[in-house]
């Protein structure tokens, strides 16, 4: 996937100017403020929404030109959350993954859809929970049904937008750990994260998403900084775009580099009240 | 599950025989079976059951399965357990479309035909506005696109009816939109059937678009389903069944929206087995009201629709204040 540039109906782009890719195997985060246009982004590369100009494109097809079915056993997307039929269970949702596999009239399962169905389960440490319906599903369990639904539609890429929003540390660090597994099966993962530690764990490459400096007004958002964590996880950069003071610190137990967000920034204090 | 589906099939086929022997003139029902499979026998009895009370059966009956299939197809479209034909002023548009119809004086086989075109352009109308401005439907503007749509259709057929229509003509079309099946002879019933038929398959064949549907728009579009063209035709279908029943019964409102609610708790889940069990389940509703328009005072008859209307009405609001709380608590 590379170049796109999109804008909503309006003169202004949301975001414009962005050239990223991603290759089977490499998890891309996505980084920035609320609004900044993280999600239409996402949109844009789960074909959602077209863009206005610029294209996406897998092995060289724009994906615009490619049949939805085609485009869906390529791309798989997790939405943030799912307004979900309740009745439903984590069986029967997992099931309609398979969709882009099978026949438009039919919905009867092969071995082989059974057997992709009940490794997606698995993965996902679904199995014993398969019965359930899904309004009696936590938070976590719900996303990771979200996620089995998206294995079930073997693709070599799977969107996610902020898989780990609204989940407790212990269900966060699961999304993050099926997302490393999936890695290690040579499936691309873009997914919009908010945690700079959980980034930072996990992405071969982030790209930081944030409006222009003139607050207050609509401007386009594009990306301002991307590489691997070490090149745009620094402190001038962040606190610029997100406006916070932040304490580095080195875990030498984990081994780890942590962000801690400690204040607003002062600058942007100055912005806000010299604005009102 | 499958001995409660076998008794709902038990329980039409009982209505049915009941529907068949009772009324003005009471036949036992070993002799209404006799009736109907013999052409000899008393033709007084062989003329009510088999001229009369057989295409008025089988009237009531189609009536009822398009209407709640309707109402089933319309539900899910919307995402939202309010939705009917009646309700959202896709009823009200078929019936402008048969009034003018009538008023021009096509013949009877072509009016599901003016019904459909009526229905799908007010259906399209409550669509756009119900979807305008936001992501999905919302509730309480299809509801009030579907109010506005109704009053202006009707104001429409009254003032077409005192325009062009002779006095007789238009107390003709006043009873046919309270809503009675009185009167229906097989050559109205047959074409409409066939309208009934096709829109009863297309429903059948779209379960799994249904199914995708279900889990929102985007989500299904990633799976691979084409969202406009699956909700166009499946709406095609929903008005198609609905604008069939109009043009057989006028407005009949509300069997849309009470029978996959009942199939709902009674049946469980599944959308061929739904679609199944709502429209028997809107059959027997219909069967039943017409059995107590015919009967519940002798020598005279109330409009099917006018019975339906005090049996949903309340039902619709229980489920309004019920369903408001739920919308306010998302």
């Amino acid at each position: 996937m590379s170049y796109a540039t999109k804008s909503n109906a309006q003169a202004v782009n949301i975001i414009e100017h962005i050239n990223i890719s991603l290759e089977p195997g490499q998890v891309l985060a996505i980084q920035g403020p609320n609004g900044s246009g993280k999600s239409t982004m996402m949109k844009g590369l789960a074909r959602q929404l077209k863009p206005s100009c610029g294209t996406i494109s897998i092995d060289g097809q724009n994906i615009w030109n490619m049949n939805i079915l085609d485009f869906a056993r390529q791309v798989a997307y997790v939405p943030q959350s799912l307004e979900t039929p309740n009745e439903m269970t984590v069986n029967e949702l997992v099931r309609l993954g398979r969709n882009p596999h099978q026949n438009w009239w039919s919905n009867q399962l092969s071995k082989a859809d059974i057997a992709t169905i009940s490794s997606a389960l698995d993965r996902c440490g679904l199995t014993r929970l398969g019965q359930k319906k899904l309004n009696e599903l936590s938070g976590g369990e719900k996303q990771r049904a979200l996620i089995a639904m998206a294995l079930a539609q073997e693709p070599h890429f799977i969107l996610m937008d902020e898989p780990t929003a609204n989940l407790d540390f212990r269900y966060q660090l699961e999304v993050i750990a099926i997302i490393k597994e999936l890695k290690e099966q040579k499936i691309g993962i873009a997914t919009i994260l908010h945690d700079l530690n959980l980034s930072a764990r996990i992405a071969d490459t982030i790209a930081l998403v944030a409006g222009s400096q003139t607050a207050g007004q609509t401007t386009s958002s594009t990306i301002v900084a991307q590489g691997t964590p070490q090149e745009v996880l620094k402190e001038d950069l962040l606190r610029a775009v997100f406006a916070v003071e932040l304490a580095f610190v080195h875990d030498s137990k984990s081994n780890l580099d942590l962000y801690v967000p400690i204040s607003i920034s002062i600058d942007s204090e100055n912005k806000s009240a010299s604005q009102t | 599950m499958f001995v409660k589906f076998i008794a709902l099939i038990l329980f039409t086929v009982a209505i049915m025989l009941v529907n068949l022997c009772l009324g003005d003139l009471t036949v036992a029902p070993l002799e209404a079976i006799q009736t109907l499979f013999n052409t000899g026998g008393n033709s007084e009895i062989h003329d009510v059951i088999v001229g009369i009370r057989l295409p008025r059966l089988l009237t009531a009956f189609v009536v009822g399965l398009a209407l709640a299939t309707s109402g089933y197809l319309l539900q899910a479209l919307s995402r939202n357990d309010l939705a009917d034909p009646y309700l959202t002023g896709v009823s009200s548009g078929a019936a402008v479309g048969v009034a003018c119809a009538m008023l021009l004086k096509f013949d009877f086989q072509s009016i599901p035909f003016f019904a459909f075109v009526g229905g799908i352009t007010a259906s399209f109308f409550v669509a756009s506005i119900a979807r305008g401005g936001g992501h999905g439907v919302s509730v309480a503007k299809l509801l009030l696109a579907g109010i506005a749509l109704s009053s202006v259709a009707g104001a429409l057929i009254t003032l077409a009816m005192t325009t062009f229509g002779t006095q007789l003509m238009a107390q003709g079309l006043y009873l046919w939109l309270l809503g009675g099946i009185s009167g229906r002879n097989w050559q109205e019933l047959i074409p409409t059937v066939c309208y009934t038929a096709v829109g009863l398959i297309v429903a059948f064949a779209a379960a799994k678009q249904l199914n995708l549907l279900a889990l929102g728009e985007e989500t299904a579009s990633s799976l691979g389903l084409n969202v406009g063209r699956s909700q166009l035709i499946i709406l095609s279908a929903a008005v198609l069944l609905a604008s069939s029943a109009v043009a057989l019964s006028g407005m009949v409102g509300f069997v849309g929206l009470v029978a996959p609610h009942l199939s709902r708790r009674l049946f469980g889940r599944g959308v061929r087995l739904q679609l199944l069990c709502s429209g028997l389940t809107g059959a027997i509703l219909v069967l039943f009201s017409d059995l107590l328009a015919r009967t519940l005072s002798p020598g005279q008859e109330l409009p099917l629709g006018t019975l339906m209307a005090l049996i949903g009405g309340p039902f619709f609001i229980y489920l309004l204040s019920y369903s408001l709380d739920q919308v306010h608590s998302h």
